[in-house]
């Protein structure tokens, strides 16, 4: 029965060539696609789930807020694991920390060159014992134990000693603390939010100024604290008791704003989204929405086979009756028409596979996107191909064998069998939610691309094009930062030089100031701000608006002592002062003024605003008060809403803080300045290469996620668009040619083609417009709760469901045009006479 | 002789858009293993609904038939199908051979509904195959052929399964003289054999072929005479 129902089938294709090919290349597109989306999700959703105690380990989390305003991050006090390991004995098996200077990169010595690597990290000695990473080479029992020993990634050993055994060679890092490899990571295909090119020993750290002030510090949270439970121990018992932990070691004062946390590591690249996370994570709305996608596309093409199949059933109805008449059960009949729609699905899945093999290698670079190497023959690949082809094969073959064998026998005979109005109108219903779907496709397309330009050109409060960001942190230069800056100033086309502690636009750093506890009184209390440490002039470079008070006095002009200093590293000027504000002022913007109860911004001029940092930084008092109030800026991505933020003029060794370099160059001339500060950067003997990137293009990366869910909703709804064109194709040419002899006996009437071409068009136009008009429907619902999850968003735009309404309608027209003009251009006088 | 289908005021009335045609009206008949029954008639008196009701294929709107003593109406739809599959051949007017199967798979059909097993499958194909002469046609399609070979496969696909009824509907509608009589011959080397023929047609030529002839008009049996020879 079977090679019957697989003869029949195979021949329905072959005779039917044309029906055939819009189908198979519908579900192979939907097919591919699903598969395509299948890959990343998996590989979004494997993220450490390849260590082996991946179930066991945790991540410590802290939230220090206060007010509404404060930080939430996966790091934690570095003094804060020993008293974890003593406080739960019976549950922690391994308890281990991580930790990275605050520089954007290290400047990293090796085999004689010099190189930047960004994923330096340091870690205690039982790292491996938590996360059991492969090393090619060294022992992960020993690899930590020393001090200045390091494990470095294959990549970066095969970079810096080619074929040369990595272990034993010594790597100088900052042109301070020499290294020496004692291992290697193998390679692995398994993703993890650990990336490390460099992972040192805790220990190298040790006699490195930062290591003293964090070593003891139970307000820094610097570190990430990983920790293993026990066998048999219970998370929930460790939760239970924390605020425990809290109470007993933290001072009373940070304890009331903070509280400590747990987090999963299988829970960290989806669902983890705070501060100074270890990298980028990932976002679980993605995955469902790439779920959505992939699920959406396979519908768009199975609903093609449902409504060719069904529209046909006219020219199967003999073969039904006879079957039926020979003894055919319905039952039989419906796996036939399954067998075929399965046969169809199979053949779909091989082409699928085709256009993977093509497609694969190419994906990483479409979507930016690190799906490592998979192939066509990956299992997961060819499971997921033909599961989704198999199971999209059977559903959407049910409805077709449901409605073929209802046929009645009888009724076929008699040639009293006509396409039943339920299943017509069940048939528009179908194309209907076709392009309801392609519209929405379209719209969200459209709308992302919105937010996202947006997002990249919405005024941020100051001036980011035209400004030059050089990343220095502990350059020998930047001990001469000011005969450096007075160097660059001569330059006519560069208008502004300063420097911060943070990227502006993508600030983090929180700090401890003593504010008064209301606007009149001058008692102070604690409070924590976001803000951010810069030298003069930050407001002239990034162009901020004052709004009330002054900027930052200037660096004093330089004395001809200093100025033949210049050249020399003199370290002395740690503790000098530059200018008369050092210790004295601080800028805030409009919404710390709010925030602190003044009605106007002048009202905040001269009250006191102590940083609570004095030790780290100098020895001098901290007698900060309120200098200016500017204009709020975006200090932060626009995820988040306007915040209280101060700046803070680098004072002392704070200096030695503030890694990144801005200038500002006159538009027009960028080529020609960027040679002259290289050369002044050569002048400086420098040892650190010139290497500089622009604020703007910076600032546009951030929104990668944005850029990437665009990218992905473009190519799909394209592909989503073309699958439904495919099924309107289709149905069309079968309607024109059902539809042959009207049309014939209307034009011997005197019928114009435009007048045939309007009424073969009709019905189908019309079905695309019902579409639009739910389809609008729906976006607006859904795309204005998407906008709603950014703080600052466009709004939703009607041009754009209208553009979206424009483009979907103007296709199908296209598409049905193609088949009712030819069918208005027939000669009637072939159709009469044929009948 | 004992009956093998027996109907006891058949009645069959249409619906369509709310008018009802009554096709057929009160109608008895018995028809007994190894009869030869012709039934004649204008068009539209009858006769094509009650052949559709006599190979189970549709169910009277009242009365009662019985099928090998097997009263239809109390049978299920998967009971009737598995009787008609079992025991009923059909030939049709307009030959209804399935396009997109060969010659041999197009007479391989109704033992493969009856679950034959292969090897006997091909023996009877094979058989009646070289019985029609049609053998060496077993590769083509229904639409390679002529009138007369496509009327001589949908006969040996009535045929090959041995049913004890064979219902043919206008079986030489589409034939030529030559070929009718090759097909009128055929059922009645059936009928000699034991086979329960039932044929509608509108030739008194052929209907001479049979035994008994009914002739129904507007849904009635008017006459219904044995044929003596």
């Amino acid at each position: 029965m079977l090679k019957n129902y697989i003869i029949i089938a195979w021949r329905n294709l072959y005779n039917q060539k044309v029906y055939s090919i819009i189908n198979v290349l519908g579900l192979a597109l939907g097919i591919a696609c699903f598969t395509v989306l299948h890959t990343m999700i998996r590989y979004e959703m494997r993220y450490d789930l390849s260590f082996k105690n991946y179930e066991g380990i945790y991540r410590i989390t802290s939230n220090v807020i206060k007010d509404r305003i404060g930080i939430k991050t996966p790091r934690s006090a570095y003094p804060l694991a020993d008293k974890m390991r003593k406080s739960f004995p019976e549950d922690i098996a391994h308890l281990s920390r991580l930790f990275k200077l605050n520089l954007p990169f290290q400047n990293v010595w090796a085999n004689g060159r010099n190189y930047h690597e960004k994923l330096v990290f340091y870690a205690d000695s039982n790292f491996l014992e938590v996360f059991d990473m492969p090393l090619s080479a060294g022992s992960s029992k020993t690899a930590l134990t020393k001090p200045n020993s390091a494990i470095v990634s294959s990549k970066i050993a095969k970079r810096y000693f080619q074929e040369t055994s990595p272990i034993g060679q010594k790597l100088i890092l900052r042109n301070e603390d020499t290294l020496t490899i004692t291992g290697v990571f193998a390679d692995t295909d398994n993703p993890s939010h650990l990336k490390f090119d460099i992972l040192a020993s805790f220990s190298s750290i040790y006699d490195l100024p930062i290591f003293a002030r964090i070593n003891k510090n139970w307000t820094s949270l610097p570190v990430w604290t990983y920790f293993l439970l026990k066998e048999g121990a219970d998370i929930k018992n460790i939760e239970a008791n924390l605020p425990k932990v809290v109470k007993t070691y933290y001072d009373s004062t940070f304890s009331a704003y903070y509280e400590m946390g747990i987090q999963p590591l299988k829970d960290i690249h989806l669902r983890s989204n705070l501060d100074y996370e270890v990298s980028e994570n990932g976002d679980y709305r993605y995955v469902y929405i790439f779920w959505g996608l992939s699920l959406i596309v396979l519908v768009v093409a199975g609903i093609n086979y449902m409504n060719l199949a069904t529209a046909r059933s006219s020219l199967r109805a003999k073969e039904i009756g006879v079957r039926k008449a020979l003894g055919a059960a319905r039952g039989e009949l419906m796996k036939q028409f399954l067998c075929e729609s399965m046969l169809l699905s199979l053949l779909a899945i091989f082409v699928a596979l085709i256009l993977l093999e093509w497609v694969l290698p190419s994906i990483n670079n479409l979507f930016e996107y690190k799906v490592i190497e998979v192939y066509v023959m990956d299992f997961e690949i060819l499971a997921a191909a033909l599961c989704s082809g198999l199971a999209v094969g059977f559903l959407a073959g049910l409805y077709p064998a449901y409605y073929l064998s209802s046929m009645e026998a009888t009724d076929i005979f008699k040639g009293n069998f006509v396409l039943s109005v339920h299943s017509k109108g069940f048939r528009k219903v179908l194309v209907v939610v076709q392009f309801v779907i392609s519209f929405c496709l379209l719209a969200t397309t459209f709308v992302c691309i919105n937010q996202l330009q947006f997002l990249k050109h919405t005024k941020l409060g100051y001036d980011k094009d035209q400004v030059v960001i050089v990343p220095a942190p502990y350059a020998p230069l930047m001990r001469q930062y000011e005969c450096f800056k007075a160097d660059l100033l001569e330059y006519p086309d560069i208008l502004g030089v300063t420097s911060m502690g943070e990227l502006i636009g993508n600030n983090r750093d929180i700090f401890a100031f003593q504010v008064p506890s209301c606007k009149r009184s001058d008692s102070l209390e604690m409070q924590f701000h976001h803000a951010m440490m810069v030298r003069p002039d930050f407001e002239k470079t990034m162009g901020l608006k004052l709004l009330a008070g002054r900027f930052f006095n200037s660096d004093y002009p330089l004395t001809e002592r200093s100025k033949n200093n210049c050249l020399t590293k003199n370290s002395s000027w740690a503790d000098s002062t530059t200018t008369d504000d050092e210790f004295k002022a601080i800028i805030v913007n409009r919404e710390m003024t709010k925030y602190l109860g003044y009605k106007t911004p002048q009202e905040a001029i001269g009250r006191p605003f102590l940083l609570i940092k004095s030790k780290l930084y100098s020895q001098m008092p901290h007698q900060e008060r309120i200098i200016g109030v500017v204009e709020d800026f975006h200090f932060m991505p626009l995820y988040d809403q306007m915040k209280p933020f101060a700046l803070v003029l680098s004072s002392g060794r704070g200096k030695n803080y503030t890694y990144y370099l801005a200038i500002r160059i006159k538009k027009g001339h960028t080529e020609a300045a960027l040679d002259y500060v290289s050369q002044i950067w050569a002048n400086y003997s420098e040892p650190k290469a010139f290497e500089y990137f622009f604020l703007s293009e910076k600032l546009n990366s951030q929104y990668i996620k944005e850029q990437r869910l665009s990218e992905i909703t473009a190519y799909f709804s394209m592909i989503a668009i073309l699958i439904a064109c495919l099924g309107l194709w289709g149905l069309s040419s079968f309607v024109v040619a059902r539809k042959r002899k009207e049309i014939g006996i209307r034009k011997a009437l005197g019928a114009s083609s435009l007048s045939i071409v309007f009424m073969l068009n009709k019905d189908f136009l019309i079905l695309v417009l019902q579409s639009i008009f739910i389809g609008t429907a729906v976006s607006y619902f859904a795309l204005n709760q998407w906008l709603g999850s950014f703080a600052y968003h466009v709004n939703l735009n009607w041009g754009l469901l209208l553009l979206s309404g424009i483009i979907v309608f103007d296709i199908a027209l296209i598409t049905v045009s193609i088949q009712t003009i030819r069918a208005s251009q027939q000669n009637p006088v072939d159709v009469i006479n044929q009948e | 002789m004992s009956y093998l289908l027996k109907t006891e005021r058949l009645r069959k009335v249409y619906t369509a858009f709310d008018v009802a045609t009554v096709a057929l009206d009160g109608v008895d008949l018995n028809i007994k293993r190894g009869e030869f029954v012709a039934i004649m008639g204008q068009s539209g008196c009858g006769k094509s609904s009650l052949l559709n009701i006599l190979g189970l294929l549709d169910l009277p709107t009242a009365g009662e038939m019985y099928f090998m003593g097997q009263a239809i109406s109390k049978l299920s739809a998967a009971e009737r199908n598995t009787l008609r599959k079992m025991h009923i051949g059909f030939v049709f007017q307009s030959f209804n051979l399935i396009d997109e199967l060969t010659v041999y798979e197009n007479i391989e059909l109704p033992l493969i509904y009856r679950k034959v097993p292969i090897q006997e499958r091909r023996k009877l194909v094979y058989d009646i195959m070289d019985e029609m002469d049609i053998s060496h046609k077993r590769h083509y399609f229904p639409k390679q052929l002529s009138g007369g070979q496509q009327q001589r496969v949908a006969f040996s696909r009535a045929v090959v399964a041995d049913p004890e009824l064979i219902l043919a509907d206008e079986p030489t509608g589409n034939l030529d003289s030559a070929h009718g009589q090759d097909v009128m011959n055929l059922l009645s080397r059936l009928n000699e054999k034991g086979t329960t023929i039932v044929i509608v047609t509108h030739s008194p030529a052929y209907a001479n072929y049979s035994r008994r002839v009914i002739h129904l008009f507007d849904g009635h049996i008017v006459t219904d005479a044995l044929i003596t020879i």
